[in-house]
């Protein structure tokens, strides 16, 4: 954790908090452009194959998870467009990121399988 | 934000209609309805019977559901076609003039009154050998229809308590089956009627073609809570419909009585259930049956009324069972009746 928090404290350093939001904001933009259909899809595919919930909802895990992954990848793009000599471990500290992101959306996806479909289907 | 898009901009540009193309097929509604296959639900989680609490249920009592998908969007219609288990036609009758809202609106009356319906039989039977149990109801008219051409449309909720009616001379009319004898000589009569905010009343016109107002109002029997015992708790549901009404009744009965009459097993099953403990035909019978199989249940009741009507519920689940290569002996249960479920479940030897 103090590895991870060196590397954020680092890249604020060289970079500066607006530099990385305005980066951020690019790839989460895209990437919420890129989710919006596949969610849409994933909802409509539930609804017409609702025996198979279980295993949907896991999809939907690793879909979140590869989103994930696509926009810790622009994200990372874009800092390297807006300064090209990065010297910050950049692919160690989003991968620490995304791994912390993984793990929350896995029990926000378990917690539904459980929990929340349970008490929904009554 | 900009780095980015100048980066991407070709490939953007490239998807851009593609994308928007997508989006429209996901959005867009069609006509039609689907019919895919759900899940099987515990009755004991939708109502609980605040009696026999030490008593101990080993099996189940589930209702079984089905995705009912009214006005698809392009991109649902296609990915049903990919399963055999799905059945999709054109909406047709009085659901083709109703919104998906309306829809869901019939259907969630359909399954309260069915919740109270299953509470009244179940009661009844419990209470031939229970003293202590009490049950007592009341009528209500309720509105169950809309015609496209009912005046004031929009001010009329489906659910809504019909009161009293004022037709010819001036005369009071409270039984909903008398209006037609007493609105012959105006086309324009006043209806009062009860909603949730309080009561209201509207000047309904009859259609010049049809000579009808345009509304149909049923009667329903709704619990007196005040003066039933055991209480009852019926928690919010988000599965809709009255199919569902044969299950609650046995679960209900289950609460009431000492002996467990699951005998541990995993009871499905699908039929509305009537105020005389008959049972009703309901659709999406095929679904029902490969839910039902899936899930794989012990028993699973299904209404058979006339072996003669190829629609007979019955007759149509044989046949799905054909189709699907699933043999319907020993889980496959025929019932007219509340009272044939329940001799079939006390017959049932499954030392």
């Amino acid at each position: 954790m103090k590895k991870y928090l060196n590397l954020w404290k680092e890249l604020k350093e060289e970079l500066s908090i607006k530099i990385i939001a305005d980066a951020f904001f690019g790839s989460f933009v895209y990437t919420l452009i890129l989710s919006l259909p596949i969610f849409l899809a994933m909802a409509q595919i539930i609804s017409v194959y609702f025996y198979l919930l279980t295993f949907w909802v896991v999809l939907i895990i690793i879909v979140v998870a590869l989103l994930n992954y696509i926009m810790h990848l622009w994200w990372k793009k874009a800092l390297y467009l807006k300064q090209p000599e990065i010297k910050t471990n950049i692919k160690k500290l989003f991968c620490y990121n995304q791994i912390i992101l993984d793990v929350v959306y896995l029990i926000i996806g378990l917690l539904f399988i459980f929990v929340f479909i349970p008490m929904w289907l009554v | 934000m900009n780095e980015l898009t100048e980066k991407f901009w070709p490939f953007i540009r490239l998807l851009i209609l593609p994308y928007l193309f997508f989006i429209f097929i996901l959005v867009y509604p069609i006509n039609y309805y689907i019919d895919a296959p759900g899940g099987i639900a515990e009755v004991e989680s939708l109502i609980t019977v605040d009696y026999n609490q030490d008593k101990e249920i080993e099996g189940s009592i589930s209702s079984t559901y089905i995705m009912a998908i009214n006005r698809p969007t392009f991109f649902q219609f296609m990915i049903s076609v990919f399963s055999d288990y799905n059945y999709a036609n054109v909406i047709t009758g009085s659901y083709a003039d109703y919104s998906n809202e309306e829809i869901n609106q019939i259907s969630y009356l359909d399954k309260a009154t069915s919740v109270d319906a299953a509470v009244i039989v179940a009661y009844q039977e419990a209470s031939k050998t229970n003293s202590e149990i009490i049950i007592d109801y009341y009528e209500k008219v309720m509105v169950f229809g809309k015609a496209t051409y009912l005046s004031f449309y929009d001010d009329i909720a489906f659910g809504d308590e019909f009161l009293y009616m004022i037709g010819d001379n001036d005369e009071v009319v409270e039984d909903y089956t008398q209006i037609v004898a007493h609105t012959v000589l105006y086309d324009t009569y006043e209806f009062f009627f009860r909603n949730s905010e309080g009561n209201y009343f509207l000047l309904l016109t009859k259609n010049s073609e049809t000579g009808k107002f345009g509304i149909t109002l049923k009667k329903y029997y709704i619990v007196d809570r005040e003066n039933t015992y055991p209480h009852f708790t019926e928690k919010e549901s988000n599965i809709g419909g009255p199919s569902g009404g044969l299950l609650q009744t046995l679960s209900v009965y289950n609460m009431l009585v000492e002996e467990d009459i699951t005998k541990g097993l995993k009871i499905a099953g699908t039929g509305t259930i009537n105020y005389n403990g008959s049972v009703g035909y309901i659709g999406g019978t095929e679904q029902k049956i490969i839910t039902a199989y899936i899930n794989k249940v012990d028993i699973f009741f299904i209404p058979f009324l006339n072996e003669d009507y190829y629609y007979d519920n019955y007759m149509e689940a044989l046949r799905a069972c054909e189709k699907h290569g699933i043999d319907p002996s020993g889980w496959l249960v025929p019932v007219a009746t509340f009272a044939d479920a329940l001799a079939y479940l006390e017959g049932l030897d499954v030392s």
